[in-house]
């Protein structure tokens, strides 16, 4: 009961975006001999969720999503020195960027931070990243989940030239690929053969844990850092 | 492909298209034009139809866009939809015209134009060697060298043994029978990608004779300069198809100004055009591609001059057209008429020209040198991307205060149909003012309204598509109601914002404070009927440049104009583009932080201090 106690403050102090409150928090749970994957997942990442979900609603905005996450990196860095093992302790393995041509990344960003913080694995290449670099960082880090990024109109045909040398190269069976910026719509991530699609930063986490087959319960038992 | 009917309603008219085909095509390509500011991406939710027939099961954007009524009735997006068999349908948005700012302050002006007329008369130079000499021994001029084939075929046509030279830059270009001297005018013409505007003015004693105004008919194509870069990268044909779209708008536009003003075509010798960098690319029939991804480098950024009729402009034979040069990719040479027109450089101390689109463009003088950003502000202030959002056309409401109770002004007086941009900022900052919005941008609970408001105020908080909605003007039918969603609010965050943001980048960049800065003018049609509280209300200025704040209007126009009439001012205009140097946000250090920080509204009512924004 104390347990639950500790970790609910801790989702909460993540999401009030106080990054003091949650490294204590943290710290008091530790001295309570909770496991640090359990902190990680049913404290910070509970409450990174929870941000999300508001985020969605409306509730907050991309400034309070990156305060929320300082707070659980925060947390993280207290927690994460007491972890043994670090064998699966990802959700899974992602590689995201902004597709060539493309210098706009903020929304990218804020995804790779929502990705981390719901326990991936997360490669980031950056901006105006040409096709070959992401097929070739997919096959290197044998990654889940490619995350395309782009802001504008003229770029979005990149997208597609990177399915389409996933597909040459004989990798789009082993990756799922998820495609979210301004211009995109539901129809275009279908029509060039995408998995899914974000609509924004919370709801392109949510669409990744679909398209991975991860539920709740799979991703607080075992996924975490 | 079999064929199949499209039948349009209410009047019967049928269309053929083949099975399989998009429906908006098929519409564009019978003449019906719908606004399309997505470009056909299926997110705008403007090219709405009505299959009154069987129709399609909607798609997931159709579900999001358009109301369960609406889609029972058989409501589709145009651009999403595939003709697959015969069809009835009704189309429900047309296009709708807006008002268009068509002056704006013009700093400096000199009538000295590079194109003028002398009379001549053969008998003066009789004793010549040649006709030519005898026609510039009579004008006292020699013939402009690029000119010479083309008038010496002409002499030979005849050469009238008195008239009129029209020279240019000191060289003859032309000439014409009789005394024509009494007529010389020109144009100042200002592409926008959403409006152009152009000025007919009397190049003798400067008087503007005509303005006239058309939406830019290249938005069937997309309403950003984005969508129309990417239906010029098809290929050659779409490209020409843009070129010619614009070509034939500012042909109709000085024929507008010719039947108004009973002034000939034929008598306008010189244009001067002010546009961003992808318009004046694609008037020029220049492929802007280069322009639509990193590093974003322009074919083109200089100043240039070319024939009118090479461009398919019908002025006179011996008509020039002159392009204002551009900063870069993204701060075009409408931007550098707005820095003619303000003649920020000229002030002294530090100033900031803020231009106010779907792309800011934003320059800052230090007091020595200048140095300018683009920030992709996107449609919210242009009234796009918002649930109740419109253009500045009648039935907008363009100013909001609010009270006890909600008053509102309309354009015309007109029943309220939606909001356009100066409404939008006049609304937010109203509701930042009552406490229905906090400062992070989340809309209070309809619970919470009642406890801060009067019952009238409280009762207009409601819910409205899913979110929590403020009701500016009730409806007879709650369909009608004219309302901002939570969600809205954050489309004009991430606007202001954005400018915010630039802004303070360029303040950054030169070690400017906020406090040093002597003046702001703000360009463009949003800012014309605007409240400068409003705008530094919701935080897109600093509070302490209220009383400093100028709205310059249409200083494209403006600056346009200054160029028409003088030689000088084009040198001005070249020094001014290779001048000016361009920062470009998307890959500044650290601009992500400075954007999510842009993002807040300032606190309570106290006026927006230099240490709230961090």
């Amino acid at each position: 009961m104390e347990f639950e106690g500790l970790l609910k403050a801790i989702a909460n102090s993540v999401l009030s975006m106080d990054e003091e409150a949650t490294a204590e928090r943290t710290q008091e749970a530790l001295a309570a001999g909770i496991d640090p994957l359990v902190i990680i997942n049913e404290g910070l990442v509970a409450g990174m969720n929870q941000a999300g979900k508001l985020f969605e609603e409306n509730e907050y905005f991309v400034p309070e999503l990156l305060l929320c996450s300082d707070a659980m990196y925060a947390g993280l860095s207290v927690v994460t020195p007491h972890i043994e093992r670090e064998e699966n302790l990802y959700l899974g393995s992602v590689v995201i960027g902004v597709v060539e041509g493309d210098t706009h990344d903020i929304g990218k960003n804020l995804v790779k931070v929502m990705l981390e913080a719901s326990g991936f694995s997360v490669h980031d290449l950056g901006r105006n990243v040409p096709a070959k670099a992401f097929v070739e960082k997919v096959r290197e880090v044998n990654a889940d989940l490619l995350c395309l990024s782009t802001l504008m109109t003229t770029t979005m045909g990149e997208m597609k030239k990177v399915i389409d040398l996933l597909e040459k190269e004989n990798l789009r069976g082993r990756v799922k690929v998820l495609v979210g910026g301004a211009p995109i719509s539901p129809s275009f991530a279908s029509s060039i053969g995408a998995d899914g699609y974000g609509e924004n930063a919370a709801r392109a986490v949510r669409v990744a844990k679909e398209m991975l087959g991860i539920t709740q319960a799979k991703a607080s038992q075992g996924g975490g850092r | 492909m079999p064929e199949v009917s499209i039948t349009l309603k209410p009047d019967g008219r049928i269309i053929k298209a083949r099975a399989g085909e998009n429906l908006k095509e098929v519409l564009r390509r019978a003449g019906i034009k719908m606004d399309s500011p997505c470009g056909g991406c299926g997110t705008c939710g403007k090219c709405r139809v009505k299959i009154t027939s069987r129709a399609h099961p909607p798609k997931e954007e159709e579900i999001k866009l358009i109301p369960a009524r609406e889609l029972k009735e058989g409501v589709r997006l145009a651009c999403l939809y595939q003709v697959a068999s015969d069809v009835e349908v009704e189309v429900l948005f047309k296009d709708e015209g807006a008002r268009v700012l068509e002056r704006g302050i013009m700093g400096g002006l000199t009538i000295a134009p590079p194109v003028k007329k002398r009379r001549f008369f053969l008998r003066n130079a009789a004793n010549a060697r040649s006709l030519e000499e005898q026609l510039t021994l009579a004008v006292g001029r020699p013939l402009d060298q690029n000119c010479r084939p083309e008038i010496l075929r002409s002499i030979a046509r005849g050469l009238p043994e008195e008239g009129t030279a029209v020279i240019r830059n000191e060289r003859i270009v032309g000439i014409e029978e009789g005394d024509t001297t009494g007529k010389l005018y020109g144009a100042a013409l200002d592409i926008g990608t959403t409006t152009v505007v152009l000025s007919l003015v009397n190049m003798l004693s400067g008087k503007e004779e005509a303005v006239v105004s058309a939406l830019n008919p290249q938005k069937e194509f997309g309403q950003d300069v984005l969508s129309r870069i990417s239906h010029a990268q098809k290929g050659e044909p779409f490209l020409a198809e843009l070129q010619k779209s614009i070509v034939d708008c500012v042909n109709s536009l000085l024929e507008k100004a010719a039947q108004k003003t009973g002034i000939d075509k034929k008598d306008i010798y010189e244009m001067a055009v002010a546009a961003n960098t992808t318009m004046t690319h694609l008037f020029l029939g220049i492929n802007p591609e280069s322009i639509g991804s990193a590093p974003y480098t322009p074919v083109l950024a200089g100043g240039i001059d070319v024939k009118a009729f090479d461009l398919g402009i019908w002025i006179s034979p011996f008509g020039r057209i002159y392009c204002l040069p551009a900063i870069s990719g993204y701060v075009g040479g409408d931007i550098v008429a707005g820095i003619l027109a303000s003649q920020i450089y000229e002030e002294d101390g530090a100033a900031l020209l803020v231009d106010i689109g779907t792309n800011g463009e934003i320059v800052l003088f230090d007091g020595r040198e200048m140095v300018a950003c683009s920030c992709a502000a996107g449609p919210a202030l242009e009234g796009g991307n918002i649930s109740c959002g419109m253009k500045a056309a009648d039935g907008a409401v363009e100013e909001v205060r609010i009270g006890e109770d909600v008053f509102i002004r309309t354009i015309g007086d007109d029943k309220p149909k939606g909001v356009c941009g100066s409404g939008i900022v006049d609304l937010v900052a109203e509701l930042l003012k009552i406490g229905f919005v906090e400062p992070s941008g989340k809309m209070v609970s309809p619970a919470k309204a009642q406890q801060i408001a009067g019952p009238n105020l409280a009762a207009r908080l409601v819910e409205k598509e899913g979110s929590t909605a403020f009701v500016i003007a009730y409806g007879h039918e709650p369909q009608d109601d004219v309302f901002i969603t939570s969600r809205d609010i954050r489309q004009v965050q991430l606007a202001k914002g954005a400018i915010w943001a630039g802004i303070r980048a360029l303040l950054e960049k030169k070690g400017i404070s906020l406090k040093d800065v002597r003046r702001v003018y703000v360009a463009g049609a949003f800012g014309a009927h605007l409240r400068p509280e409003s705008l530094s209300r919701i935080g897109m200025i600093a509070g302490e440049w209220t009383e400093r704040l100028t709205f310059a209007g249409n200083t494209s126009i403006a600056g346009a104009t200054l160029c028409l009439f003088s030689g000088a001012k084009r040198k001005e205009a070249e020094n001014i583009a290779s001048r000016v140097r361009y920062l470009e946000l998307s890959t500044l250090e650290g601009f992500d932080g400075l954007f999510a920080r842009s993002l807040r509204f300032p606190e309570g009512d106290r006026p927006w201090k230099e240490d709230s924004g961090s």
